[in-house]
């Protein structure tokens, strides 16, 4: 019988999980990331997995595999020079940007981060193009291959290529690819034109220069992971996770690695809908709350949403990705009482070293973890099921020294304060998801995962007047899980922008069956059957004028009918929802064409649980503050206790293998077939 | 009375969101390039006194100056009593009121929106936006204005949306003398729309923990501003300090003129006082007193504490004296809409004099303003088109840093438009954008070097409008660092019809259909010796480009090799 496994490389730890084709269950573990060889963490944990199920490597039927190593590799630099050739005139658009200092404006010693190519490796070609795609300037042939000898003597192995509106004409940056391929073959050439056809030349740039940073590195590592499978008889095509919260194959991430950006939060999110959508649940709010941060995003009607405004390291990266806002409140961040007098919590973290002042590492730092654990919530003896031991004096005396001294509070008034803090900036970052876009969160479950998500969900579902909450039966896994739920995904894009009334829908149509061709030719390469095939059309839209577009969906069959009239009501609604206004006799205006080819992949078996015995069965009694002041004795219960249609009400524990669920007062929790909590707050 | 620190800390939170939702739906749903392109916006929140509660200020010449518009109408037009729910108070008057404590220039129109909880007022949202064009004399209100009736027209405080309804007449009579209507109209009902959201959202808040709470949590906020601002104070050592700058520095328009300060500085307490400096001159670069003050708080908070929560407390141990009718003080009716101009000086010019007194903090000479748009026609439908840019520039350096290079200065925060957006738009085309090479302030820590720009205008009946500044009095390093170079003009450069501009300033230049403007930026001044400069800097430096050998070699006493950069020979003395 087959096995899939997942495998989510952390900062410290590499989680690993497997699920058995025959329904028989998850086994998940983590294994400690070995940063010099990331490759062999992987091994480490697959070859340990395997075993605990005793399962061969050929069984495996499907195998995906996230990585922080492109972001790690912007956050903390590569050592392999990386050049440009761009257009003369044009050298220093990367050092350029959009010279704003946001969002640090008062702070003088602020400054944005070094470019990937220092100036030296930014060369310049004579060539021109226009805007609609004329050439004004022919390329110099000539001058090109000195560029590229010049940068090849300086120890160059990638090379990003970027003109000025090369995303409407692409001719001058493929006779570069041409010329490159044949003077010097072991080349890695990234051209704008293919990694992103948008105009906005420096955030193109950008997104080609992150491109070519990355691809020797990640080639290497990818070819590496690959070779050791293989040898290993891993016998499945291997698949990675990308930015955009799907799947591509390893193939396919050498070829744009850039796409690779936030593979790990973007587990979550898929891990987060794919268990909803288990509970028929689609309107959901993400919580992935880990060590260091928080990632939270808004997934309407099962389809998580995109942005093609993200960044990584600071460096803009126009791909679609899955729109997430991570803030800096984790276990770890840290609290303390600044200079005036306020009680503040983050951005900093404690990290894994020294870590919360409980991990007894020499951190002296109060955190929201030890904040936690002097409350009671946390359980000193069952941290990451008792592999660590937390020491409460510890955190006491940090709280005590560093906060409730200061602003002459106890103990426990400074612990429930840092929580509430904590909480507050995870409020504002979902409000900045769901109300900023015209959503209301109450129409939402709030889904809390991670190894912290569920002890703040229900506060954080209360603050915001959410009335539901789901907490997946093993929330440290989510990540990985959701691995093994991604579906195959390329997003495909053209920028076209006319009129919406003057458009000829012939040529919308001619146009996305161009895309459409691309799109089943990269499922094809995958080794995507035919009928798990799916395609996904949208449009950008804004009013003439704008600069911002909002991306809605379009009917590729009916595109005359679409054109002339519904796609234009729908835009007008849209955009009072976001905006508070509509201009309906203003044009509309069409900017980029988009399509989406989607790999379905077979759907995870959800273990379920047999048994309805009503009632649960706490596994102790513990007494913690359940709110300012309020000292209680609330039950605690572990998973073994509990059954399908198990319920219990506020407050109460619920102690996971690496995670801990914290049910409020006016909060009932019960538990599904697949032993999720359902919480819900009474008089919703 | 005491606020718990935990609700304090939430309300805050809540209060900046707020604010930057504001400006974030106003950018996004923009239509002028000045708002969707360059962010020219900003938002702040009131309580209901008119005090400044929390911004989301994206230049940070807007910093608080929300707030001195809000106290003028407040004083002197719609006393608290006379607000009604649904309302939306606007203006865009630099001189609404007695003085110039009102729009800090007449395209920036100021919307503000009062929040009532059961019938009482609670809190004020407000946003100023600047527009692309009020119907003056040049497209944008470019060119050389002397009095403030040719800077378009002004919409005295009224309610622009009474009790709920939009007043279709006022919105008929600004939308018939604009030359771009559908842009003007879009962005007025978008920003009306964002603080009228913003209003709820700031009700939700006063419904969660009650209008009291709330009302000392805001009582609390200024306190609190005001409390880490002294303290940020004290630490500037007591004195008299001293300092002047000059403007229009080349001669332009019968410079240069002078501003003069004297900073008093005891305790907790700041004076800046700037009696002897010149009277308002007939151009558009005087700064209403709103716009000084914004440059003062600006100084101040990189001064002292850039995280201190900007609020009206931080107003409070910050005195400033600004003769009626000079530079800094206009009076009706001259001309203010290059005001910037004078507030960048000003910020050199508080750094400049307060450098002796904390070395630690203060940046060398920036850049300053720089404006290069031009009002063309559309060649193929003859529609007025306006393009350009704030032009980034140098920065100064510090005592930990080099000056940043190319990055929009000081008090203006303008994204500076893409090379492709803009070309898709107007009848131009780019020739280049480029960092300038040998042109930093040399030190320890080097300027930021300028930017050159270049383009080909091909619309009909072109007008170059420029603006740089410190063509000729240099941006100044300090403690032995040398000056950035100035700014230039040149029309058709490298061929024989090449022009070179007098004054790096002006009024409306008239070009030519295929002309080329070229437009080498400002550098910033460096800080301390160039000799202490680490050598690796300077062999990086020159490795990028960024200096010549001969620039190693005479000002770094460093000989360089010309292929490897390696140091060949060291002539520092030790």
């Amino acid at each position: 019988m087959s096995v899939r496994v997942g495998i989510d490389t952390g900062g410290t730890h590499t989680d690993v999980v497997l699920v058995d084709g025959s329904g028989g269950g998850v086994r998940a573990l983590k294994v400690p990331t070995t940063p010099d060889d990331l490759s062999q963490g992987v091994l480490d944990g697959l070859g340990r997995v395997l075993k605990d199920a005793e399962r061969p490597a050929s069984s495996i039927s499907h195998f995906v595999y996230a990585t922080t190593l492109v972001t790690n590799l912007l956050v903390e630099g590569s050592d392999i020079p990386v050049g440009l050739i761009t257009t003369e005139g044009f050298r220093d658009i990367l050092g350029i940007g959009r010279a704003s200092r946001k969002p640090n404006i008062y702070d003088i010693q602020w400054a944005p981060p070094p470019p990937l190519v220092p100036r030296f490796l930014r060369l310049v070609v004579p060539e021109r193009i226009d805007y609609q795609g004329r050439v004004v300037t022919p390329l110099d042939e000539e001058a090109t291959l000195k560029a590229i000898g010049e940068l090849v003597v300086a120890g160059v192995k990638s090379i990003a290529v970027c003109f000025i509106n090369g995303y409407a004409n692409p001719v001058h940056e493929q006779r570069v690819a041409a010329l490159a391929a044949r003077e010097c073959p072991e080349l890695n050439i990234s051209l704008s034109s293919d990694v992103v056809r948008e105009f906005r030349e420096y955030e193109r740039l950008s997104t080609t220069v992150v491109n070519a940073y990355v691809a020797s590195p990640l080639t290497r590592h990818m070819d590496g992971l690959t070779e050791k499978l293989a040898g290993n008889a891993v016998g499945s095509t291997p698949y990675t996770m990308r930015s955009n919260g799907g799947i591509m194959t390893f193939a396919a991430a050498k070829r744009l690695p850039v796409s690779m950006t936030h593979s790990g939060p973007m587990g979550g999110i898929i891990g987060g809908t794919a268990i909803a959508a288990a509970c028929g649940i689609s309107d959901i709010i993400t919580l992935d709350m880990g060590g260091t941060s928080a990632d939270v995003s808004l997934v309407a009607g099962g389809q998580p949403v995109l942005t093609t405004r993200g960044t990584v390291g600071r460096h803009p990266v126009l791909l679609p990705m899955l729109d997430l806002v991570t803030i800096g409140a984790g276990g770890g961040s840290v609290a303390w009482v600044d200079a005036g007098g306020a009680l503040k919590v983050g951005p900093r973290s404690a990290g894994a070293v020294p870590g919360p002042a409980c991990y007894d590492q020499g951190g002296d730092e109060p955190t929201v973890t030890d904040a936690n654990l002097v409350a009671g919530r946390l359980n000193a003896d069952f941290f990451l099921e008792g592999s660590r031991r937390l020491r409460a004096e510890r955190s006491e005396a940090a709280l005590r020294e560093k906060v409730a001294g200061p602003l002459g509070m106890n103990e426990g008034e400074a612990a429930i304060g840092i929580m509430a803090i904590a909480e507050s900036h995870m409020v504002n970052a979902i409000k900045l998801i769901s109300v900023e876009r015209g959503l209301d969160p109450r129409d939402f479950t709030l889904v809390g995962f991670g190894g912290c998500g569920p002890l703040h969900a229900a506060r954080l579902a209360e603050e915001l007047s959410i009335g539901r909450v789901l907490v997946p039966s093993a929330p440290g896994n989510v990540s990985a899980m959701g691995l093994l739920s991604a579906d195959v995904r390329h997003d495909l894009v053209r920028t076209h922008v006319a009129a919406l009334d003057d458009v000829d829908p012939n040529d919308i149509t001619a146009q996305f069956e161009d895309m459409m061709e691309r799109g089943v030719a990269a499922l094809v390469a995958d080794g995507i059957d035919a009928e798990r095939r799916r395609y996904l059309p949208a449009v950008d839209l804004r009013y003439k004028g704008q600069n911002y577009e909002l991306t809605l969906p379009f009917p590729g069959h009916e595109a005359g009918e679409a054109l002339s009239g519904t796609l234009g009501q729908a835009f007008h609604e849209t955009h009072r929802g976001v905006y508070g206004y509509e201009l309906p006799n203003r044009t509309i205006q069409l900017v980029n064409l988009r399509l989406t080819a989607i790999g379905e992949v077979q759907r995870i078996p959800w273990p379920e649980h047999d048994g309805d015995v009503s009632g649960a069965k706490p596994v102790a009694g513990r007494k913690i503050l359940v709110g300012p002041g309020c000292l209680e004795e609330v039950p605690v219960y572990r998973l073994a206790g509990l059954y399908p249609g198990a319920s219990f009400t506020g407050p109460g524990l619920v102690e996971y293998a690496g995670s801990t669920l914290f049910v409020p007062d006016k909060w009932t929790a019960t538990f599904d077939e697949m032993l999720n909590a359902r919480l819900e707050r009474d008089g919703k | 009375m005491s606020v718990d620190p935990v609700t304090l800390e939430i309300v805050q939170n809540a209060v900046t969101a707020v604010a930057e939702r504001i400006s974030t739906r106003m950018i996004r749903s923009a239509n002028s390039p000045i708002v969707k392109e360059m962010e020219d916006c900003s938002a702040s929140l009131f309580d209901s006194r008119g005090r400044l509660l929390g911004e989301s200020a994206n230049v940070p010449l807007h910093l608080n100056s929300l707030g001195v518009c809000l106290q003028t109408i407040l004083e002197e037009y719609f006393p608290t009593q006379t607000w009604r729910p649904g309302d939306v108070v606007i203006t865009n008057d630099p001189y609404a009121g007695k003085g110039s404590l009102a729009a800090a220039h007449a395209n920036d129109f100021l919307t503000f929106y009062p929040v009532y909880l059961d019938g009482a007022l609670v809190a004020f949202t407000g946003l100023m936006v600047h527009h692309l064009d009020i119907g003056s004399m040049w497209m944008g209100t470019r060119g050389w204005g002397v009095e403030i009736y040719q800077e378009g027209f002004r919409v005295p405080p009224l309610k622009v949306v009474d009790e709920g309804k939009l007043d279709d007449k006022l919105m008929a009579v600004m939308l018939n003398n604009t030359r771009v209507p559908d842009i003007l109209e879009n962005d007025l009902i978008s920003q009306i729309s964002s603080v009228q959201t913003a209003g709820e959202d700031l009700l939700n808040l006063f419904r969660k923990y009650g209008t009291d709470v709330v009302a000392n949590c805001f009582d609390e906020l200024i306190a609190y501003s005001e409390r880490r601002t002294r303290a940020a104070i004290e630490t500037i050592p007591d004195g008299t300090y001293t300092h002047e700058e000059p403007l229009l520095d080349d001669g332009a328009m019968g410079g240069p003129y002078w501003l003069r300060l004297k900073i008093v500085n005891k305790g907790s307490e700041i004076t800046l006082d700037f009696t002897g400096t010149d009277d308002q001159i007939q151009g558009p670069i005087n700064s209403p007193l709103s716009a000084t003050y914004s440059a003062v708080y600006y100084v101040l908070r990189c001064l002292t504490d850039p995280t201190i929560p900007s609020t009206e407390g931080c107003r409070a141990p910050i005195h400033v004296i600004a003769p009626e009718g000079s530079i800094v003080n206009a009076q009706k009716p001259t001309a203010v809409m290059q005001r910037m101009v004078t507030a960048h000086s000003i910020v050199d010019l508080i750094m400049g004099a307060l450098a002796d007194a904390m070395p630690d903090k203060v940046m060398g000479d920036s850049c300053g303003c720089g404006y290069n748009h031009v009002i063309t026609a559309d060649p193929e439908t003859g529609e007025r088109v306006v393009f350009g840019e704030s032009v980034p520039g140098g920065m100064g350096a510090t005592a930990l840093r080099d000056g940043l290079d190319v990055m929009s200065s000081h008090v203006t925060n303008f994204r500076v438009p893409t090379v492709e957006a803009t070309e898709i738009e107007s009848p131009m085309m780019f020739l280049r954008r480029e960092f300038r090479e040998d042109a930093s302030g040399a030190g320890c820590w080097r300027g930021g070097t300028g930017q050159v720009t270049a383009y080909k205008v091909l619309g009909e009946a072109p007008q170059l409008h420029h603006t740089s500044q410190k063509s000729k009095s240099l941006p100044q390093g300090f403690f032995g660092a040398g000056p950035g170079d100035g700014g230039r003009w040149v029309i058709n450069e490298g061929t024989p019809e090449e022009r070179v501009l007098e004054y790096a300033i002006g009024d409306m230049e008239v070009i030519a259909k295929g002309d080329t403007v070229t437009h080498h930026g400002p550098a910033g001044g460096g800080y301390g010796p160039p000799h202490e400069r680490e050598p690796w800097r300077v062999q990086a430096d020159a490795r990028d480009g960024l200096i010549t050998l001969a620039t190693a070699e005479k000002i770094y006493g460093l000989r360089l090799d010309p292929q490897t950069f390696e140091v060949k020979e060291n002539l520092r003395s030790t």
